[in-house]
């Protein structure tokens, strides 16, 4: 019995001292995912891409907008029907899970043919991880990370802008659709 | 002793210990929440490595959620009960072996006392 009763507090302290740490409180983890460069990583719209592709059963869409955002990892694509082309809709995904789509309102002038673009066509979400690597280096602020990745027509052209912040500071970086680098700048 | 009582005596003393181990870890995970991280590694893919336990106050109460962590701060959310399940599992195979092997070491004194 004495024998078991040593076991059994061996095996607790062991245990004891791999769990060290404890927890954290929510601000604290924020901090962790921003000290690691803000969370964003190629799996994230590797799987919310497939993840609407399937939801949609279809190869390729159209989208007005795709933002990634941290420090909870989500992805939202505002989304062409393929079915009913005139209307739109917001796609979003948290938690490793697609939500259900929520209808957009469309403005009068809004001229979807024009405003949307092909999502397959962003090659740059392939290399996401580069581009928020390049953000940082060109925005240059010190212990930096990218909390938001944005993707829309602007002046016609898909344009993917990451948005780079700090304690101390901001900026934005603007590449291609394919991911080239074009312009960066603190705000 | 009939094999239906056996396993009644086998299924009744494994109920305690499931329920007696329940108990222990419910207290334990309220004083010290961390314990919870000990299962990570059979929780977290290889991608994500760091467990993190976060705690939320939720009204008067609080809730302990783990996060599986990257090295570029990726994270996805591996839940409150899963956890707690998985831990509840392990220890109870651990209590299960030790008290197994307590036995059959009783068993054997006993054995080697009546041969002699």
């Amino acid at each position: 019995m004495r024998a078991t009763l040593a076991w059994l507090v061996a095996v607790a302290a062991l245990l004891s001292l791999t769990a060290c740490g404890g927890d954290v409180s929510k601000d604290e983890f924020n901090a962790m995912v921003r000290a690691r460069g803000g969370g964003i990583a190629v799996e994230l719209p590797k799987q919310a891409t497939a993840a609407l592709l399937a939801r949609l059963g279809v190869t390729d869409v159209m989208v007005r907008s795709v933002q990634l955002a941290t420090p909870d990892p989500t992805m939202t694509f505002e989304v062409r029907s393929p079915t009913r082309p005139g209307d739109l809709d917001t796609y979003h995904y948290a938690d490793r899970a697609l939500a259900e789509p929520a209808p957009v309102k469309l403005r009068a002038g809004d001229d979807l043919a024009g405003q949307t673009f092909s999502l397959a066509g962003v090659t740059a979400l392939n290399r996401i991880e580069d581009i928020v690597d390049l953000a940082r280096t060109r925005v240059g602020l010190p212990d930096s990370w990218v909390e938001d990745v944005d993707i829309r027509k602007v002046d016609n052209v898909v344009t993917v802008t990451a948005i780079v912040s700090s304690a101390r500071g901001a900026g934005t970086a603007t590449f291609t659709a394919d991911g080239t680098y074009l312009t960066s700048g603190r705000s | 002793m009939t094999l239906r009582r056996r396993l009644v005596r086998w299924a009744s003393t494994l109920g305690a210990l499931l329920v007696a181990t329940a108990v222990v870890l419910a207290i334990v995970s309220m004083i010290w929440p961390g314990m919870l991280k000990v299962v990570a590694p059979l929780l977290c893919d290889a991608d994500h490595r760091t467990p993190v336990l976060v705690t939320t106050y939720v009204g008067e109460g609080t809730t302990e959620t783990m996060y599986c962590m990257g090295e570029r701060g990726q994270t996805y959310q591996v839940g409150d009960l899963w956890p707690l399940v998985v831990l509840w599992a392990c220890f109870s195979a651990i209590v299960l072996v030790v008290l197994a092997i307590g036995r059959s070491r009783r068993l054997l004194t006993r054995s080697r006392t009546t041969t002699t």
